[in-house]
């Protein structure tokens, strides 16, 4: 096994994994009992002793006050986890730390390093604060460097890699986890993996067809009598080793027709303890989770449609997870998708090998190399260490200038035949010590180039100079493209408009300044001023809609002179290629603010969450009336799902009543969603409008462009207006909005050669002074441009019209919805 | 009026009719060499000026040609380079014009 190694890690729900991989192999990492995966379970002994994974799991039924699983779900959440005879309380984060702690030290013992460097699996749609949990507990665990990926694209990189041949359809990655559930869309080009889409449901899992196991048996004690409530938190313990017990059912009845459950005295009622000893059979079993499968498999028929994918289009379906081995599911998922199921693919590992093998491309070495000798020039060189392209190329720079004249690397042939060498032509290194080299990759394998380097121009006396490295591999496989953003990440404007970053299916990292105008002023040293940037995560443009996931907070107290309204505020969010986000907002004098409070997920009372689905309930009864009045399809099924959803809240706030923190958390994911829905209602209530709005911009831009445009402005609006009557036609919503966008932009840049345009709207806005949040600024804008008008300088007036236009009022309303937001 | 920010084809130096390959490879070739910088990488010649370039815009450039409906847009407006296009005005001065706005 060459030196270079890359470590990939699927930390899931139930079990996690892990794979090493070498450049050519993928090897799994076996725990200390020679298996490949390790429960996520942890165990605190009253002397403090931790134990994870299959040791501790041992003590999950009949220890459960010292033994905890099944923490993903709450990671990000302000929530700890009790251990009873320890006297410690623990949050997810250091739980799942304790796993990775774990898994690394399998690492060590079975390949000789403790490894620095990791990428971890997470689900598609894990939030930003669960997200950031995850890499926190990456630290904690001892890792100096992670990298998160979706879980989905590695196991579709794990898949990819493993095909015999390329597969030219697109093809559906199927992911049911313990916790959660994500669908993927791929499709390959040219060696190019390229998620073209996904979708899923944070709370969809193998744990719930274990809860509907436990629903069978409770309803069976029903039926003798025995009324065990859920919501009751007398019942909690009995409940947790009732739920351990239907696991095990679930994976006998994939081997047998029937499963027993027994467990003395597992509840106390009023009467005394109630034993269980119930049968269940693989029919009921069926019964239970088919309307769970049916979920999913409703999930997946959403993404293909949304990205024009027809049932029985799709080249293949990979399946990944323990749940997916139960035959019934794998039956209805085949007969409802139309599709082949990919074979010889481990379901439970997939995910971290996969993760590998981006570790690989991202060239995130799970150890750091030695340090190159001493005598040797140093080079820093930038390659892609995985890649689907055959010709890609190097850059390289010398960190001891002037030592080197030419550059140039070499691939030697390889005897087996698998491909003649190559080598390149000299490279001439550039005056800033820079080079660049097309290289050439074997098909299918790894490519170890030696780099060679001389003084002196090649052709005469050539002086051959020692370099370090001198030698470095490029894999050539099927490749992801930067993991894409999973939700577009922006600001919570004042108005409730998001203004976007990060819009989602951008490549990750990524890094954005925009220059935002503060609505209100704030006196330098006042103790309790604080102005707020709230930071939001989801697809509408109404900003409270979206998910806050932290907020960029400016306190009076801390500025060193005053900030006064209609300032501009630089405000820049970065990402990293792990999905952490930082932000930071510099003021016009130079300081700089970069504390984000509340990047976790807050958590809601029971009696807030039903207070909101109540006013949910409101909008959706008034929003599904015009809709029924239009018969508007679409927006009716988009209301039956946020009623069942509210439904679904509704039980799950009663479970939460009794204790049940994932409840919870599922309650107010329901509620979220459930207001997204009836978003979606409210939006295609207002489509005949958005017809009415656009015909309104394509008259008014056509005035404009045919009047004060060029020949090529008329064709492009042409071109665009076309497009977006399209767009229209097929509701491609956030299409329209883009295409008007385009069709104003080319409006604007012929209104504005239009004689006397920015006179115009100076006299508007001026006629709306007495408006003005801050009259002295107002006037002193008039006072200048007055002055611009008087010496016909029109760039000027532009300038006080926009300086006019940002004093224009704000909604209160408006800036409450938006998370209080104090930016525009 | 204000320059208008480069598009996407010209930030990555490839044609507005360049394949999907052609422009991963640019964006491959410009982000290793600014990342080891190159200052050959670090700006380029548009309309007669010299332009910055970082690996920042290098990645959003390479956002909207991987998206269809930015591909399209910016494609849209490459149609009508030999106009600079000046910002976007706010809704409020639309607003100021008359027009109505969502």
């Amino acid at each position: 096994m060459s030196t270079t190694r890359f470590l990939g890690i699927d930390l899931g729900t139930t079990n996690s994994a892990a794979a090493l991989f070498d450049g050519d192999q993928v090897h799994l990492v076996r725990t200390s009992a020679g298996g490949t995966l390790t429960p996520s379970v942890v165990r605190l002994d009253a002397r403090g002793g931790v134990t994870v994974g299959a040791r501790a799991r041992r003590f999950l039924e009949s220890d459960p006050q010292n033994t905890r699983g099944e923490f993903k779900r709450l990671m990000g959440a302000e929530h700890t986890i009790a251990f009873a005879a320890a006297k410690a309380s623990k949050s997810p984060t250091e739980l799942s730390a304790l796993v990775l702690k774990s898994i690394r030290k399998d690492v060590e013992d079975q390949f000789g390093f403790a490894p620095l460097r990791v990428v971890i699996a997470v689900p598609a749609l894990f939030e930003l604060p669960q997200s950031a949990a995850t890499s926190e507990a990456a630290r904690l665990a001892g890792f100096e460097k992670v990298e998160l990926l979706q879980e989905p694209v590695a196991s579709a990189i794990a898949a990819g890699w493993n095909a015999e041949e390329a597969e030219a359809r697109p093809w559906l990655v199927y992911d049911l986890g313990g916790g959660t559930f994500d669908a993927s869309l791929l499709e390959t080009q040219d060696g190019m993996l390229r998620v073209v889409g996904h979708d899923g449901d944070n709370f969809l899992g193998g744990r719930d067809f274990d809860g509907a196991i436990v629903a069978h048996v409770l309803a069976h004690l029903r039926v003798q009598g025995f009324d065990v409530d859920p919501a009751d938190p007398v019942h909690a313990t009995g409940l947790r080793r009732l739920r351990h017990l239907a696991e095990d059912a679930k994976i006998e009845l994939s081997r047998a027709d029937r499963a027993a459950i027994t467990l003395p005295e597992a509840f106390q009622l009023a009467d005394g303890p109630v034993d269980v000893d119930v049968d269940i059979t693989r029919d009921e079993l069926i019964a239970g989770i088919t309307p769970l499968v049916d979920r999913s498999i409703a999930v997946c028929l959403r993404l293909l449609a949304a990205h024009g994918v027809k049932v029985g289009e799709l080249g293949k379906i990979v399946l990944v997870g323990g749940p997916t081995v139960i035959p019934s599911l794998r039956e209805r998922v085949g007969q409802a998708l139309v599709a082949p199921f990919a074979h010889g693919l481990d379901p439970m590992t997939l995910v971290a090998q996969g993760a590998a093998l981006f570790a690989a491309s991202a060239g995130l070495t799970a150890d750091v190399a030695a340090p190159a000798s001493t005598s040797a020039v140093r080079l820093w060189l930038q390659y892609p260490t995985m890649t689907s392209d055959l010709t890609p190329f190097l850059a390289g720079r010398l960190l001891d200038p002037g030592e080197v004249d030419a550059v140039r690397v070499e691939r030697p042939a390889v005897p087996e035949g698998a491909g003649n060498g190559w080598q390149s032509s000299w490279e001439m290194v550039e005056p800033d010590g820079t080079f660049l080299i097309g290289l050439d990759l074997r098909v299918r394998g790894s490519s170890t180039f030696h780099v060679t380097a001389v003084k002196n121009v090649p052709g005469d006396k050539v002086d051959p100079v020692a370099v370090a490295p001198c030698e470095f591999t490029i894999v050539h496989g099927v490749t992801l493209q930067d993991p894409p953003l999973s939700r577009t990440v922006g600001i919570a404007r004042a108005d409730d408009v998001v203004h976007v970053y990060f819009p989602r299916g951008a490549p990750l990292p990524i890094r954005r300044s925009f220059s935002l105008t503060v609505v209100e002023t704030l006196l330098a040293g006042h103790e309790t001023q604080t102005l707020r940037v709230p930071i939001v995560q989801g697809e509408f443009h109404k900003a409270h809609l979206c998910r806050l996931v932290g907020t960029l907070e400016i306190g009076a107290s801390q500025l060193t002179q005053n900030l006064n309204v209609g300032c501009e505020v630089e405000v820049a969010l970065e990402m990293d290629r792990g999905g952490r986000l930082t932000a930071q907002a510099k003021l016009p004098w130079g300081q700089v603010f970069d504390e984000v409070a509340q990047l976790v997920a807050p958590q809601l009372a029971p009696d807030a969450m039903l207070d909101l689905s109540n006013a949910i309930r409101v909008r959706l009864a008034r929003a599904l009336g015009q809709a029924v009045r239009l018969l508007d399809a679409r927006a009716i099924a988009a209301g039956n799902d946020a009623e069942r959803l509210l439904g679904e809240a509704a039980a799950l706030v009663r479970l939460a009543r009794g204790g049940d923190a994932d409840a919870s958390e599922k309650a107010r994911r329901c509620i979220i969603e459930a207001d997204g829905e009836v978003a979606t209602v409210e939006a295609s209530a207002a489509w005949p409008e958005m017809a009415v709005e656009l015909q309104t911009v394509e008259d008014r831009t056509r005035g404009w462009v045919a009047r004060y445009g060029s020949a090529t402005e008329r064709q492009a609006l042409d071109d665009a207006i076309r497009r977006a009557r399209a767009a229209l036609e097929a509701r491609r919503e956030a299409e329209v909005c883009r295409l008007q966008e385009v069709m104003e932009q080319l409006a604007t840049s012929a209104w504005s050669r239009s004689p006397g345009a920015w006179t115009r709207s100076f006299a508007h806005l001026r006629s709306c002074l007495a408006e003005a949040r801050d009259l002295r600024a107002a006037e002193a804008a008039v006072r200048r441009g007055e002055d611009a008008k008087s010496r016909g300088d029109e760039a000027a007036l532009e300038k006080v019209c926009h300086e006019l236009a940002d004093l224009m009022p704000v909604s209160a309303a408006d800036r409450r919805q938006a998370f209080g937001s104090g930016v525009r | 009026m204000s320059a208008a920010a480069p598009s996407p084809f010209a930030m990555l130096g490839v044609q507005p009719d360049a394949g999907a390959r052609d422009v991963e490879r640019a964006a491959q070739r410009l982000l290793a060499q600014l990342e080891v910088g190159a200052r050959s990488a670090a700006s380029f010649e548009l309309n007669g000026q010299w332009v910055d370039r970082t690996a920042e815009d290098v990645r959003g450039a390479l956002t909207v040609l991987r998206d269809p409906e930015q591909r399209l847009a910016a494609e849209l407006r490459a149609m009508a380079t030999e106009v600079e296009l000046p910002p976007p005005a706010s809704r409020d001065l639309w607003a100021a014009l008359g027009w109505r706005v969502g």
